[in-house]
């Protein structure tokens, strides 16, 4: 609701600015080329974290110093804490690093990210770097257009920058002219009401343009061209570092809990340096004052002092809170639960029913069902279809070519869920089962096993398949496409057969099992049919080479899936009479003789 | 051995053939339908007019030829 209100008030108040200040227009365009051109250093950044980032990452957060030194290093080469905090919650999300090792990282970008204070207030207000920003842009934009991931990703990083310089040109001269016309300095408050008024402001600056380091520049800016105090600027910049705890946390919302775990280090350190900065404000004042006089700084140079500021409250606040690093991760960890993922729970599998031979039978085939009809879900949802699909008797071709988006669905997580726990139960209670049992009850608890066995195989294979079926069902080439919506419909069709096959009983034979051989047949057939078409598909050039070896290795895997499902369907969708289901196993065709009608 | 056991193999032998005659009889049952079967299908592909209905159905005669065809040999290696 607020978002729905807020987009709208920000874009009236901006436009009212612009239409009755050019130089409001300016400052503005110069905070919005500044944000894009970290945009683009991110992706530029991003291009190289499939390897060394994560590589150094490794290797150099084992100690909590080694950890606060990456943050540091790593914020300052990327400038952006945000990209690097992604970094760490990818990691800490794998297992790779710990919370306490995360937490560090987190406390070094914030040291980091003041680098681009001094990098701005020492460079950026006294070198016209806006003729630095044009080559940059014109090589960095050439790069982007290349092929190699590398290229591109030097590319991004050399506009990235470019546009980061041509913001602080357009800011700083913005703010020059605006000096003539209106003096914001005028506005400044003092004391503490002034402290607290314009921390609230940078937090909301912050907010609002989702990034500190672009608030900083803007208060550096301004701070320079003189529209606002140095006082001022001290409590902007306090506020500006607790605003991107509120960035840290939207972000977080939708990440993991060790994401949120980190979220909330985060709000909790940079609220605490935030609070012993305003409470100790002027204790910084006069070290700052010490310090600057010490590195040579010119005591009316506010801009590289605020730098030094926001350098020293930072730096305190990491020192403060090392000490209770191990508290924060106990706490975190206490407060913020992983949410139990809900695990399907055996409904037919009782302790006792063990000692009862034909009690546990039964109770076996009634979870290995149970098994199937998760299955078949998890199946039909990994082919991008409904389960009203499966029931209904709808044309399956239309439903598929009619398919414009893919559902990016969780099979690893889905197979966790609802088959991998009721199979390990099914095991270990048929490892229970006594070994004094008739013949014939133990081979059927033996096939129930093989049963829930070839229900594993198909939803492993459906997790390969839907990998490349989820970016060829929605390819602009056709003929690609039409194959991997023929292999879904085959499964799906299948798995229509089967649920026909298990609840109407048998066909006319009185066997299930001997009807599932022509389903065998017409599956061998399939995988020959696409073999032949797959090769006349690469002749004629329809399909690349790569796309003709994922649809064969995809052909395997459908045929996998069919055979599996088949195979379990030969034992679970069996007859309750023995000697039936025994003359039914004699008469199925086993690969041979399907073979053989096959070449009839 | 426990005599119970012994006692119990000895009625299994003189209940073999028994048993023999009663799976003979389960597959002549089970022969039957699936011929009834072949006859439906052999009625429905006369009718057909669908070209790709008639190639299926002439594959499940096929496999219902074979599965006979096999069941046939079963019954006679089995006398």
């Amino acid at each position: 609701m607020l978002r729905k209100i807020l987009l709208p008030a920000i874009f009236i108040i901006l436009a009212y600015g612009f239409w009755v200040s050019p130089d409001f227009k300016e400052i503005s365009a110069g905070v919005a080329i500044f944000l894009f051109g970290m945009l683009s250093l991110e992706e530029g950044f991003k291009a190289f974290t499939g390897g060394i980032l994560e590589r150094i990452l490794k290797k150099t957060t084992d100690k909590l110093w080694k950890s606060i030194s990456f943050g540091v290093v790593s914020t300052t080469l990327m400038q952006s804490s945000s990209l690097v905090s992604v970094i760490t919650i990818s990691f800490l999300s794998a297992g790779l690093i710990g919370l306490a090792e995360g937490i560090g990282i987190v406390f070094g970008a914030n040291l980091g990210t003041t680098t681009g204070a001094w990098l701005v207030a020492g460079l950026g207000l006294k070198v016209k770097i806006s003729a630095y920003a044009m080559p940059m842009l014109v090589f960095g934009i050439i790069l982007v257009f290349q092929k190699a991931k590398t290229l591109k990703g030097i590319g991004y990083i050399l506009a990235g920058l470019g546009f980061l310089f041509l913001g602080i040109h357009h800011m700083k001269e913005g703010f020059e002219a605006f000096k003539e016309t209106i003096n914001l300095a005028e506005y400044a408050v003092s004391g503490f009401p002034g402290l607290m008024l314009f921390s609230a402001i940078g937090i909301f600056a912050t907010v609002v343009m989702q990034s500190s380091h672009a608030t900083l520049v803007l208060i550096i800016t301004a701070l320079a061209a003189g529209q606002i105090t140095y006082e001022n600027a001290l409590a902007l910049a306090i506020g500006a570092n607790i605003g991107t705890t509120i960035t840290a946390i939207i972000g977080s919302l939708s990440a993991n809990v060790q994401g949120k775990r980190l979220a909330g280090a985060h709000l909790v350190f940079n609220l605490t340096t935030g609070l012993i900065a305003i409470i100790f404000i002027d204790f910084f004042v006069v070290s700052v004052d010490y310090v600057s006089a010490s590195v040579g700084i010119a005591n009316d140079d506010y801009t590289l002092k605020l730098a030094v500021f926001h350098t020293i409250f930072n730096l305190v606040g990491i020192l403060v809170m090392i000490p209770f690093i191990g508290k924060l991760v106990y706490y975190l960890t206490r407060f913020m639960h992983e949410k139990a993922t809900k695990v399907t729970q055996p409904k037919y599998l009782y302790g006792a029913s063990v000692d009862f031979p034909d009690t546990a039978v039964k109770s076996v085939k009634d979870e290995t069902i149970h098994v199937y009809e998760n299955t078949v879900e998890i199946i039909v949802h990994a082919l991008n279809f409904k389960m009203k699909d499966l029931r209904s008797q709808d044309n399956l071709e239309t439903i598929a070519t009619k398919q414009q988006k893919i559902n990016a669905y969780d099979v690893d997580k889905s197979y966790d869920r609802k088959v991998k726990g009721i199979y390990s139960e099914i095991i270990s209670f048929i490892a229970r089962a006594g070994f004094n049992w008739k013949e014939e009850q133990s081979n059927t608890l033996h096939w129930l096993r093989d049963a829930n066995q070839h229900l594993a195989e198909s939803v492993k294979a459906v997790k390969h398949l839907q990998k490349n079926m989820n970016k060829y069902i929605i390819s602009d080439n056709q003929q690609i496409r039409n194959e991997y919506n023929q292999m879904r419909i085959e499964i799906m069709t299948l798995l229509r057969n089967m649920e026909e096959c298990r609840h109407h009983c048998e066909d006319e034979s009185g066997s299930k099992i001997l009807a599932l051989d022509a389903y065998k047949l017409r599956v061998e057939e399939n995988d020959k049919e696409l073999s032949h078409r797959l090769f006349q598909h690469i002749h004629q050039k329809q399909i690349t080479p790569q796309m003709g070896t994922s649809l064969m290795n995809d052909s395997g895997y459908t045929t996998l899936i069919c055979r599996s499902l088949l195979d379990m369907a030969s034992t679970l969708f069996i007859g309750d009479s023995p000697e039936e289901t025994q003359a039914e196993r004699a008469l199925a065709l086993d690969d041979n003789e399907l073979a053989a009608v096959m070449e009839d | 051995m426990g005599l119970a056991k012994i006692l119990t193999q000895l009625k299994d032998l003189f209940n073999e053939d028994k048993v023999k005659k009663k799976q003979a009889e389960t597959m002549r049952a089970l022969l039957k339908k699936l011929k009834n079967k072949e006859l439906k299908l052999e009625t429905q592909l006369k009718k057909e007019k669908n070209e790709k209905t008639c190639k299926q159905i002439k594959r499940d005669l096929q496999v219902i030829r074979a599965q006979q065809k096999k069941g046939k040999k079963i019954l006679k290696d089995a006398k």
